[in-house]
């Protein structure tokens, strides 16, 4: 239990996905203008997040490794996120259509969102601290990505709350939009470098 | 409708085909020159730690001994320990005195700038024939028992010092129980 | 066709104009030569996927295009990683992850959707050699930035900079460099429409 709360502590803060790590900075900075969109991306992402690690943690372990067919990872992967993302967009949108018109318009964003992916292969390639596998177990894998995708849901809100407060501030006109953003999200990166060397 | 469903998933499956096929041919090719390219890697960090051997023998897992004239003259340990970023995978060479022939750090996620500069030369050079149980200390020393930390990270020099002690008492065990 | 090679360097270019693919750039910036080397990595994927698609852009149905194409560019990311591993396994260990990235790196997407799938062959592969060059480009010098400031040196050569502001390779540095250039090609573009 104890490696799993540090997995996913890790994950959320210590290696954050966006602030540390620079993955899926793209929704990061596109989908970041107000509070709520931020929410319902990031919820969308952290949903998907879990669901790929499971997924991609099953292919890896009982189809790649055993058919000696490591190299396709990238392509079965990315198939997998991407068939997954329309899976839950069409399950969503018969089952529980309140849900889907709050995280509707994100989802066809996610597949290409690198921190799915990136999550799906950190999984297999993270040597597991519970087992002596070479790779996560699926537990392991399902802590992580969910972590993972609080970790971004965390980041992306924050970001959003100062950017909110950004629009109605006096910038120098050169720094408007995009530079200022930038130059914000630095300084939550430094914010994030606290957490830098805690061990778990 | 269901004539098109064919042609779309068969168009699909085709392009999926070929690319493995692709893939296949690639991986054929480079997938020798990998695991050589590792064992390489592997091979010529040892003879670096310890110059004087001439062959290598896989004693036990993360051990290897290292002959010269079918004698052992050191060990070189695999070992990883916990750093400032995560794990620092490193190898250690102990000659048969227990002092130390030197360390390379293979893989690690320490800061960069600051700890990640445990993986230069001159850091891992200040530790050859050094003492097998070390301290760190901050400023420039000649003992044989201490090392200078990097500038900012304390941290990741200790924990090379920690390794170094584990790789000693793994060889240790080994030559006690006589090679279980 | 020059031109088409001019508009993905400057005036569309991925990184400073599209804001396309922000991931890798500025994940792998934080050395001159991890940036050169992801940047033809990408280039690489970008003509040879252009050309594929370019070439099956009257087979592929409309349908099931999107899903075709990332098949098409992963094929080419895996020839890049494999490739790597075995002739430049030092590159291959400063990228990481970022190369079997490059799978969903927006600009490839973006090229086979916006030009490839409505473009001559020919016309395709420039296109994508000017978007990777363009994208070469912007990481050199945001890795440049970031490898002289934050480390004192370029191309691993010491610059003799005594101390080094290291927060540049770190990650807040990425995002600071990344703002304050894009702040710099605003006042430029400001005083040219002065002028």
């Amino acid at each position: 239990m104890g490696a799993l709360i540090g997995i996913a502590l890790t994950s959320i803060f210590v290696q954050n996905f966006v602030l540390v790590k620079f993955y899926g900075i793209c929704p990061f900075l596109g989908v970041s203008k107000k509070v709520d969109t931020a929410l319902g991306m990031g919820m969308a992402v952290t949903f998907v997040m879990t669901l790929a690690s499971i997924m991609t943690t099953i292919c890896q372990k009982y189809i790649l490794v055993p058919l000696k067919i490591e190299y396709m990872q990238t392509i079965a992967f990315i198939v997998i996120i991407a068939a997954l993302v329309q899976f839950v967009e069409m399950f969503l949108q018969k089952s529980i259509p309140s849900l889907y018109s709050s995280l509707g318009i994100y989802l066809p964003l996610i597949t290409t969102n690198c921190a799915v992916l990136g999550v799906a292969l950190l999984n297999v390639r993270s040597a597991s601290v519970i087992s002596s596998a070479e790779s996560y177990t699926l537990i392991e894998a399902i802590v992580n990505g969910f972590s993972a995708g609080l970790g971004f849901l965390i980041a992306i809100v924050l970001f959003a709350g100062v950017r909110e407060r950004l629009e109605s501030s006096d910038i120098p006109k050169a720094l408007q939009g995009f530079p200022i953003a930038l130059i914000s999200a630095s300084l939550l990166a430094i914010a994030f470098l606290g957490f830098q060397g805690m061990n778990f | 409708m269901k004539n098109e469903f064919i042609k779309l998933s068969a168009t699909l499956c085709a392009i999926t085909l070929i690319a493995a096929l692709l893939l296949a041919g690639v991986n054929s090719i480079t997938e020798e020159k990998i695991a050589l390219q590792e064992e390489e890697t592997r091979v010529l960090s040892m003879e670096k730690l310890l110059s004087e051997a001439d062959s290598f023998e896989v004693v036990d897992e993360n051990v290897t001994a290292a002959l010269s004239d079918g004698g052992v003259i050191g060990y070189c340990v695999n070992t990883t320990v916990k750093g400032f970023g995560g794990d620092i995978n490193m190898l250690v060479g102990i000659n048969n005195d227990s002092s130390l022939a030197g360390i390379d750090i293979l893989t690690h996620s320490e800061t960069a700038g600051l700890g990640a500069k445990a993986d230069t030369k001159e850091f891992e050079e200040s530790f050859t024939g050094k003492d097998v149980v070390l301290k760190i200390v901050k400023t420039k020393t000649e003992r044989s028992d201490e090392v200078q930390a990097i500038t900012g990270a304390t941290i990741t020099s200790s924990a090379i010092a920690k390794g170094i002690e584990d790789a000693f008492n793994q060889v240790q065990e080994l030559m006690n129980g006589g090679g279980k | 066709m020059l031109k088409t090679l001019k508009n993905g360097l400057i005036n569309e270019n991925p990184t400073f104009v599209q804001l396309l693919g922000m991931c890798p750039t500025l994940a792998v910036t934080t050395a001159l030569k991890n940036g050169i080397g992801m940047g033809l990595s990408v280039t690489f994927v970008l003509v040879l996927s252009n050309m594929i698609i370019s070439l099956l852009r009257k087979v592929i149905p409309q349908k099931i295009r999107i899903a075709a194409y990332v098949v098409i560019i992963a094929t080419f990311v895996t020839v890049v990683d494999l490739v790597l591993k075995a002739y430049i396994p030092s590159l291959s260990k400063s990228l990481g992850l970022f190369i079997p990235l490059i799978v969903v790196n927006c600009i490839i997407l973006a090229r086979a959707e916006a030009f490839a799938s409505k473009n001559s062959v020919l016309k395709s592969m420039m296109d994508g050699l000017g978007m990777g060059l363009g994208f070469t480009v912007a990481l050199s010098i945001i890795s440049a930035v970031r490898e002289i400031l934050g480390n004192g040196t370029i191309f691993d050569i010491p610059l003799g900079i005594s101390t080094p502001a290291i927060i540049m390779i770190l990650p807040p540095g990425g995002f600071l460099t990344l703002g304050l250039i894009l702040g710099i090609i605003n006042v430029i573009k400001a005083r040219k429409g002065e002028e």
